[in-house]
């Protein structure tokens, strides 16, 4: 039986790449464990001190809050700009987008220099003291604020998606608009919610900038904190990897309840049908003008007033070229390499799907459980012993923005390989074209879009990234988010806003490549 | 002159699960095959296995005298030079028609060929159109067109018209036959539609349950059915016990002639055609239901305990449970 060929059994060849690239994506995850094992009697002693577990608690509550949060603001405006005929919706779609591109340390400063102890309303109020919004409040808002768009367009996607029969087929069976929503519309949008919100909580258990800014005891900052106070690797890496083990229950959980949560899902050509407000445009439009005005203007108007407060002190502008080269330079060789590497980890799942391209896949996109500062201090303490000429090089900062992005890029590309019809490729192959020549001629124009989407997506949050970068850059290497954080750390507010405009401007325009595919 | 295709007792297994278990068929030269069967028998997996999209677990194929998959051989799809169209079209979405049809052209002259095909399909002038810019019957044509163009020797055709709606589609197929018989080449048309596998094709394939059980003319696929389970597929038959002694066997209907003589217990095949409907006053039926076509009328009747479907003339007034006298005309088949 030499001539016999399982055309749809997996090239070896591709596997033997993934699991090298996999094993690779692995590495800081599990020299975590490596490392928490030095003295790991002592580890555990101090996870498990009280001002340790207030730290967990701290993180669950603050993650929590930011799903509600985001749920709360999110599936209004997206119900809003879908199914009713709310004045002006596509702008508003637009605007409720933009917050992503708004770092949450960037909102984080901006509330801070605002009405912070030092901040200029405090002095137009003439006050002595506003209450003082450092803490959980602090650290919660400027994450919500910047976190909800993900369950906006989940649950936008979710709304578009559902069958408007299905509404219909409600009132004809004789319920009201009202018990429609609730028992036909609402349990369908269950998934939407909960892709939404694990986005949202990942957000918050991996973000360092907010809790930073507002001094929030949550993981992500004490790790910082003993990493550059404490000299037992053991103890930062045991907290490390109980951050991780968080993440991933919040990932298995809500894995659970969309497993749960039935929906009937199917292309859906039929224009949603839309309900008329009335009376009610008013106060509508007042709830997005306000969502806006938090999540948008207000953080634009601040760092734009101390831009302006600046120069007139004499702040010099040309100071900001070296740091948007470098951020550029790193987004973009990060976004390119992750769109190489990319290709063949989707490719198999996509085509080959079966036991060993999930268990590849898992491993890929584990570093949506691995904030940018667990990875950082992983590699760090993997450089020092063991390689001490990569550490605080580009490359390895690159590796480690790989580790946390390369998920990223992974689901829109995956979507875009799964939209071709396979009849299309078969087709190639009956007309004599070899499987490399239908790859190149009829697969990879298809997945474009795709491609470009979840490669802009890297170079977004490459842009963003601060505490791997703050950890890893070599010395000397200043990027925006470097720029930002020094600037405010020191309270030069006025020194950290123009980084902080020409990062937003820049996110805000790789953004355009990340939604134009979908809209 | 060699045969365009010969399978040989393929078979093909996903998973355990037997999808085609003996694909035994020949196809001359020039030939229109159709491969006729219920849907999920194996008559689109026997189409991918040979265009080369799938590989057989045992048997052979060979094409113009040349095997493409046997225990030694293996000819991948792009070297069999097959033509397939696919139920959905499959045309290249990022490609203007002209693109789609040159996909599989080398060399010069490709433009001639792509205004050659598409003269041929009648879709001269729409060369820079776009796939979604198409009605589904031009996406169709475009989609024949590209499998045409490279000159294949054999083009496989999967449920082609089940896209189209009721009207469109006779129009379609008389045009597909013309193209196909034009361009000279083989064809394997893959459908479960019973009227179109008769009218366009010169032989038929009936697949069920993973085999080819017989391979005939139309004519003789109906009035010579292999087997009962072939008669109920092939239109309407009415299937009743009987003794046979040599020519003639013993039924409810009364004693018939048999085509060909046998004895002891037999199935008698009785196309509702072959009976008639007498309105006069030596009944030994009862009418139980009509169903009305315009063009004729399908009337059961309950006869000595036995339920008969009888076929009968538009202009003929029954009702329900009228009492009427059913004969059979002709000889019947014995199984």
């Amino acid at each position: 039986m030499i001539a016999r060929r399982d055309l749809h059994s997996t090239p070896p060849l591709l596997i033997i790449l993934n699991t090298l690239l996999v094993g690779l994506l692995l590495l800081p995850a599990a020299y975590l464990v490596i490392r928490a094992a030095d003295d790991p009697g002592d580890a555990w002693d101090y996870i498990t001190q009280t001002r340790t577990l207030d730290v967990l608690w701290n993180s669950v509550v603050l993650a929590l809050m930011v799903a509600l949060g985001s749920t709360i603001l999110g599936v209004p405006l997206a119900w809003l700009t879908v199914r009713t005929d709310l004045i002006g919706r596509r702008w508003w779609t637009v605007l409720f987008t933009l917050p992503l591109v708004l770092p949450s340390y960037v909102g984080a400063f901006a509330l801070l220099s605002a009405v912070g102890p030092s901040g200029f309303v405090q002095d137009w109020l003439g006050v002595e003291r506003l209450p003082d919004i450092r803490g959980f409040f602090g650290a919660w808002l400027s994450i919500t604020l910047f976190a909800f768009p993900y369950v906006f367009l989940s649950v936008r996607a979710g709304l578009r998606g559902l069958d408007p029969q299905l509404e219909a087929a409600s009132q004809v069976l004789g319920k009201n608009p009202l018990q429609t929503f609730l028992r036909i519309t609402f349990p369908q949008l269950i998934p939407s919610i909960q892709a939404g919100a694990l986005l949202t909580m990942l957000y918050a258990l991996s973000d360092f900038g907010a809790v930073a800014f507002m001094r929030f005891n949550a993981f992500t900052r004490v790790i910082y904190i003993q990493n550059t106070q404490s000299f037992r690797p053991s103890r930062v890496a045991m907290l490390s990897l109980e951050l991780v083990a968080l993440a991933i229950l919040v990932i298995i959980v809500s894995r659970w309840i969309e497993g749960n949560a039935a929906a009937y899902r199917r292309q859906n050509t039929r224009p949603p049908t839309r309900i008329s407000l009335g009376r009610w445009q008013i106060p509508a439009l007042l709830f997005c003008g306000m969502v806006i005005m938090l999540a948008l203007n207000a953080p634009v108007g601040v760092i734009a007033y101390w831009l302006i407060n600046g120069l007139q002190t004499g702040q010099e502008l040309n100071d900001i070229f070296e740091p948007l080269q470098n951020s550029m330079r790193i987004a973009g060789i990060t976004a390119l390499v992750a769109g190489l590497v990319g290709l063949p980890l989707v490719f198999l799942q996509a085509r080959f799907p079966g036991t060993i391209s999930r268990w590849l896949n898992i491993g890929a996109t584990l570093g949506f459980a691995l904030p940018g500062v667990v990875v950082a201090i992983s590699l760090v303490y993997f450089a020092t012993r063991y390689a001490g000429s990569i550490y605080q090089t580009l490359p390895l900062l690159i590796f480690a923005y790989l580790v946390r992005f390369l998920p990223q890029l992974i689901g829109p590309l995956r979507a875009s390989f799964l939209q071709i019809n396979p009849h299309v490729e078969e087709s190639a192959l009956t007309l004599g074209k070899n499987r490399w020549q239908v790859f190149a001629t009829i697969t990879a124009p298809l997945i474009r879009s795709g491609w470009i989407a979840g490669v802009a997506l890297v170079f977004l949050t490459v842009m963003k990234e601060l505490p791997a970068t703050l950890i890893l850059s070599p010395t000397g290497f200043s990027t925006l988010a470097t720029e930002i954080w020094s600037a405010t750390g020191e309270a030069f507010y006025a020194r950290a806003a123009a980084p902080a405009l020409v990062l937003v401007l820049v996110s805000a325009l790789s953004l355009i490549y990340i939604l134009e595919p979908n809209d | 002159m060699t045969d365009a295709l010969i399978c040989n007792h393929v078979t093909k297994t996903f998973d355990r699960t037997p999808a085609v278990t003996d694909l035994t068929f020949t196809l001359p030269r020039g030939d229109f095959l159709a491969l006729l069967g219920p849907s999920g028998c194996g008559k689109t997996t026997s189409l991918r296995l040979i265009a080369g999209l799938e590989s057989p677990n045992s048997g052979s194929i060979i094409l113009n005298g040349k095997p493409v998959a046997s225990d030694s051989v293996w000819i991948p799809a792009h070297q069999r030079k097959v033509g397939l169209v696919f139920q959905d079209y499959a045309l290249f979405p990022h490609m203007n028609v002209a693109r789609n049809i040159s996909y599989g052209l080398n060399g010069s002259n490709q433009r001639q060929r792509v205004g050659e095909v598409l003269e041929l399909v009648g879709l001269t002038g729409l060369e820079k159109r776009l796939p979604h810019e198409l009605s589904g019957g031009q996406q169709q044509r475009v989609a024949l067109a590209r499998a045409l163009a490279p000159n294949p020797s054999l083009i496989l055709l999967d449920e082609p018209f089940s896209n189209l709606d009721a009207g469109l589609r006779l129009q379609v197929r008389e045009e597909v036959r013309r193209i196909v018989k034009e361009a000279d080449v083989s064809t394997i048309l893959v459908t479960h539609d019973q009227e179109e596998a008769f009218s366009l094709a010169d032989d038929v394939s009936v697949m069920l349950n993973g085999a080819i059980v017989q391979t005939a003319t139309p004519l003789e696929l109906y009035t010579q059915p292999a087997t009962p389970e072939i008669a109920r597929f092939i239109g309407d038959a009415n299937l009743i016990d009987g003794i046979a002694h040599g020519d003639r066997v013993e039924t409810t209907l009364g004693e018939l002639a048999l085509q060909k003589p046998a004895t002891g217990p037999v199935k008698v095949l009785i196309r509702p055609e072959a009976v008639s409907i007498h309105l006069d006053d030596a009944p030994n039926a009862e009418v139980t239901a009509i169903s009305y076509f315009g063009h004729d009328q399908l009337v059961t009747v309950f006869i000595n305990g036995e339920t008969i479907q009888v076929r009968t003339g538009a202009d003929i007034r029954i009702e329900r449970g009228q009492r009427v006298r059913v004969t059979v005309e002709g000889r019947v088949l014995g199984y």
